[in-house]
């Protein structure tokens, strides 16, 4: 599949183009490449985006579809501005997850996987991201944000445009 | 390596040399040893994802799954030892906690991978108390196919069937754990051709066909070795029926014509079998008469239009035995204008051919002749018309242009004598597939106990006209003579063709 045909820009499909060097087969870079995807067409792949994607990397498109629906990075369905991933796993949740799940579904009205009403950010809940020694925590976009009180959170949340 | 591309192992304690390259579960299918499988299927790659194929192959530490274990010379395998049991009754209890249970409302009872490997492997008793997961049921894949996703093993047969054989890549994966369930591009309906055939590659009750659902018990009915009539490719299948009517048609495995396969085409086309409009008693002048009736009407018919000419239109869909008692009766009757019909459509790489008949390449045999596109306007005495069942009809303008007419037909055909059919799971008989291979038909049910097949009423009508002729008692005897008197079937006898077939001796003349 030469890179002139895609649908996507010409930046993207360079850097997809170096990403396919590391590999031994294209099909290998489907993971990375995804990411670069989705932040091009507005964090989320539509049935076009899986359609593009598998034009890029000549696959059937339900294998796609199939890496979308498999990993919670990838969203099948539009999201806000900003994604923020809140930890629920058992490090965060002993230090107090729970509580700050609660505040953020009555302070900003979204419960896990809604984007909240002037589309700031999506919420959702995550499974263990790695940093349980500085628990709670969560990841804003790409961003971690350690050792969250309610009051932290908000002044993240709050910053978010 | 032992000699050429082969390897010796020992499976369960018998020795066994099989080619190299194959696995473990071939390899002990090979000396009688059913390893249980799900995900394996010998036409789709190996996915080894549902683990009840679990192997002990002494020497190496975890248990191997047998699918994805390549046989190596020198190889002890154990396939029902005490460990592997163990595991196995482990395999079998993951892959049924969440199973709903449903078997009384499912239609895949009975013959069903899950019921059967839970009795022969599983533990027969439940430690899992808790609530079950809860998934969608009763899902439309569109108008062929049934999908309930709490049965759904997550086997990834019907994904990969799609992707690989039928090349429409329809199903995905959403989702992951617990939560994994099929979902089928765009609006959710599948489009392939040959989507039915995940229907018998799903070990479960997760997929079922719409067109069978609920009819029948399966132990309750009959199965059939037989073929597929809908074209001329003559897909192997297994004819499914009970109280004398047809309820379903499912591939069976022929390596040289449709493999495991066949198309939804094939598959449904056999509506016409239980139609109640079927004639049932052959009618002389309009009124029902009893065969020895309506035939010597027939021979009058016939010897009255010698004359002025007959014309004889056959069926691509009879068998030869009956295409020869045809020929016969037009040998007896000095027939001369000889054809038959045939439909044509659309074909494709896989399975699907263009002739929709199975039988031209039988027709020709006999000696009859493709049908002109444009009938002359020549009149005859009579017209001797063994109907075709569906898609293609003499024209009009031809019918009428006979003066009598003694016609066989499925259903009411306004004629002097007319004479009901018989469809091709009502008798024995051999057709001759694309490929110029001879396969047997067998009568899996009787339509109606008065009914006599095509080939005794034209043996009968033959020695009517010829008194000096003798018909076959069955269509093997029948076969036989055929087979004697035809270079081209010279040495073939019904067991030769058997359940796979054989290949005609002189095929050039019929393509
Ligand atoms: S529907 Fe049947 S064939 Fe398809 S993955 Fe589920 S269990 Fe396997
Ligand atoms: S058959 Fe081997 S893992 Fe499924």
């Amino acid at each position: 599949m030469s890179g002139n045909e895609s649908k996507f820009s010409s930046e993207l499909v360079a850097k997809v183009n170096e990403l396919w060097k590391r590999y031994p087969h294209k099909k290998a870079a489907l993971i990375p490449a995804m990411h670069l995807i989705q932040a091009e067409r507005d964090g989320w792949f539509s049935d076009e985006t899986v359609a593009d994607t598998a034009a890029l990397f000549g696959l059937p498109d339900m294998h796609v579809r199939g890496v979308v629906g498999f990993y919670d990075m990838f969203h099948s369905e539009p999201v806000g501005r900003h994604v923020v991933r809140l930890c629920k796993t058992l490090s965060c949740k002993l230090r107090g997850a729970d509580g700050l799940i609660q505040h953020v579904n009555e302070r900003y009205g979204v419960k896990n996987g809604e984007t909240t009403q002037d589309g700031c950010f999506t919420f959702k809940h995550f499974e263990c991201l790695g940093h349980c020694a500085n628990a709670p925590m969560m990841l804003v976009d790409d961003e971690k944000h350690l050792d969250l009180t309610a009051d932290k959170l908000d002044s993240v949340l709050g910053g978010l445009s | 390596m032992s000699d050429n591309g082969h390897v010796t192992l020992t499976i369960d304690g018998k020795e066994a040399t099989v080619p190299a390259g194959i696995n473990v579960i071939e390899a002990a299918k090979q000396v009688g040893i059913e390893v249980p499988h799900y995900c394996y299927h010998p036409r789709l790659s190996v996915v080894g994802n549902c683990r009840v194929c679990l192997c002990e192959i002494e020497g190496v530490g975890q248990l191997q799954i047998g699918c994805n274990t390549l046989v190596r010379d020198g190889m002890v395998v154990n396939t029902t030892n005490e460990r592997v049991s163990r595991m196995r009754e482990g395999v079998m209890e993951f892959l049924l906690i969440n199973h709903p249970l449903d078997c009384t409302i499912c239609d895949q009872a009975g013959e069903c991978k899950l019921q059967d490997y839970a009795v022969d492997h599983g533990s027969g008793i439940t430690r899992f108390e808790f609530d079950k997961g809860k998934k969608p049921k009763n899902i439309s894949w569109g108008d062929r196919v049934v999908f309930d996703a709490e049965r759904c093993i997550l086997c990834t047969r019907c994904v990969r069937f799609l992707d690989e054989i039928a090349g429409t890549d329809e199903i995905s994966i959403d989702h992951r754990g617990e939560k994994s369930q099929l979902v089928v591009r765009g609006d959710g309906k599948l489009t392939s051709p040959y989507q039915m055939n995940i229907i018998d590659l799903c070990p479960v009750g997760a997929l079922t066909s719409r067109d069978f659902r609920f009819k029948s018990r399966v132990w309750f009915m009959k199965f059939t070795p037989t073929i597929d009539t809908s074209d001329a490719r003559g897909c192997n299948v297994v004819a499914g029926t009970r109280d004398n009517r047809m309820l379903r048609m499912v591939p069976r495995y022929n390596p040289n014509v449709n493999d495991y396969w066949m198309s939804d085409h094939g598959r449904l086309h056999y509506a016409f079998v239980n139609d109640e409009d079927r004639i049932v008693m052959p009618t002389a002048g309009g009124k029902p008469a009893p065969y020895p009736v309506a035939l010597s009407r027939a021979q009058a018919v016939l010897e009255g239009a010698r004359d002025e000419g007959i014309l004889c239109v056959a069926s691509s869909y009879m068998t030869n035995e009956e295409l020869f008692a045809l020929k016969g009766v037009c040998d007896a009757l000095g027939v001369e204008d000889r054809y038959f019909l045939l439909p044509m459509g659309e074909g494709d790489d896989l399975l699907i051919h263009p002739e929709k008949a199975p039988n031209a390449r039988g027709c020709r045999l006999a000696g009859f002749r493709d049908a002109p596109d444009d009938w002359s306007s020549q009149e005859f005495g009579a017209l001797l018309y063994v109907k075709p069942r569906e898609l293609i009809e003499l024209p009009a303008e031809v019918i009428e242009r006979c003066k009598k007419k003694v016609v066989f037909s499925l259903t009411k055909h306004a004629s002097d004598v007319n004479i009901p059919l018989t469809t091709w799971v009502e008798k024995d008989g051999t057709m001759v597939s694309a490929g110029d291979r001879v396969q047997c038909v067998r009568q899996g049910m009787v339509y109606e106990p008065t009914l006599l097949t095509e080939r005794v009423v034209l043996d009968r009508l033959h020695t009517l006209l010829d008194p000096a002729f003798k018909g076959a008692s069955t269509a093997v005897l029948a076969f036989q003579r055929m087979a004697d008197e035809h270079p081209a079937l010279d040495g073939l006898t019904w067991l030769s063709v058997g359940l796979l077939g054989a290949k005609l001796n002189k095929a050039e003349a019929l393509a």
